[in-house]
């Protein structure tokens, strides 16, 4: 059976994979912050990025995919649709 | 895709693509899911080989790659792999190893980069582009050794950034330059397993893979220009180059990085 996610628990997970692969504060980080123009990241910032969702979450995200993925609040939304959310 | 369209067509030797040079040897590509690596793991597989396709984001190719492989009648194990951590290439080579149990032919090409002049370089955007281009070789090569049987070989795909200046490929060519140095030094370290080692330097070859790099357009242009020949170098050129040097018929050809450029390298500016 599928792993059960909370909204809640996407969200955090998300922030943390960002504040490590970026070097930020993780209380910093703000839904709606921009992963180039607010995070400071480059093109090898979001391969790693990416590969580091990956691993955290355990799917596979195309680049086709990631690459419309710019803010921190759109990478929480992709994933809600990816994975199985819980009703609780 | 000239010459690769179906099983038992040859890819332009027809004596050697008749016998099946590679029948039931175990050929892992690294990068094969586009690009030259894919040209090459389906020219190993046309030529009777079974494959490993190796991929880091494209998944979706790869599938597509393995399905090409399949409907020749070859097996295909489709490993991912961030060739930059350590870890993960010996996860892939675990893989490779329950899968097949031997390797013949590893063919080192995937190869990623920062794209940025020397002085602008980070010391992140280095360490990225040597691991996955170059130290990713050392550990593919401890790893891929103790599967192979004599007769087996390794293959990296360099270029011309190597020993020449691209721009913004500093990273990149410092890497290719590595990567040829430890092709000659494995050449020799594996002389007594009778296990070969050379490299292929592609010099401009037009695919994808460098459509990042800025101002490539006026590049090719300049590079088509110069070229003796007027067209570009394909991934088929490479294929045909690829299978001979991991062939028995070149085992007298050791430690060498085979330049492939149409000639444009021998004009003088």
């Amino acid at each position: 059976m599928a792993e059960q996610w909370t909204v809640e628990e996407i969200t955090r997970r998300v922030k943390q994979v960002t504040a490590n692969q970026l070097q930020v504060d993780v209380e910093s980080i703000r839904p709606e912050n921009h992963y180039v123009d607010d995070l400071g990241a480059d093109s090898l910032d979001l391969t790693e990025l990416a590969i580091a969702f990956e691993d955290e979450f355990d799917l596979e995200i195309p680049d086709s995919d990631f690459n419309h993925l710019s803010t921190v609040s759109g990478v929480v939304e992709y994933l809600k649709g990816r994975l199985s959310i819980s009703d609780h | 895709m000239r010459g690769l369209q179906s099983e038992g067509e040859t890819i332009g030797m027809s004596s050697h693509s008749q016998q099946r040079r590679y029948k039931d040897k175990v050929v892992c590509v690294s990068g094969s899911s586009r690009g030259i690596g894919k040209q090459l793991a389906l020219a190993y597989a046309q030529e009777g080989a079974d494959v490993v396709i190796h991929y880091f984001r494209n998944g979706e190719a790869a599938r597509e790659v393995v399905a090409e492989v399949e409907k020749m009648g070859r097996r295909a194990l489709m490993v991912k792999a961030n060739l930059a951590e350590e870890h993960k290439i010996h996860s892939m080579f675990d893989e490779i190893e329950k899968y097949y149990g031997k390797l013949d032919v590893y063919v080192h090409n995937a190869a990623s980069g920062r794209n940025r002049k020397a002085l602008d370089v980070d010391v992140k955007g280095w360490d990225w582009t040597q691991n996955v281009n170059a130290r990713s070789l050392l550990i593919a090569a401890q790893r891929a050794v103790p599967l192979m049987a004599e007769g087996s070989s390794l293959l990296a795909i360099s270029s011309f950034g190597s020993d020449h200046v691209f721009p913004f490929y500093t990273s990149v060519g410092a890497s290719k330059a590595a990567i040829e140095s430890l092709i000659r030094y494995l050449a020799i370290e594996l002389a007594p397993q009778r296990i070969n080692a050379n490299a292929i330097s592609a010099g401009a070859v037009e695919t994808g893979a460098l459509e990042h790099f800025p101002e490539i357009e006026r590049t090719w242009e300049q590079v088509k220009e110069r070229l003796p020949y007027h067209r570009m170098v394909t991934s088929e050129d490479v294929a045909h180059l690829a299978l001979f040097l991991t062939s028995k018929e070149a085992e007298m050809i050791r430690g060498q990085t085979i330049r492939m450029d149409g000639g444009i390298t021998l004009l003088v500016p």
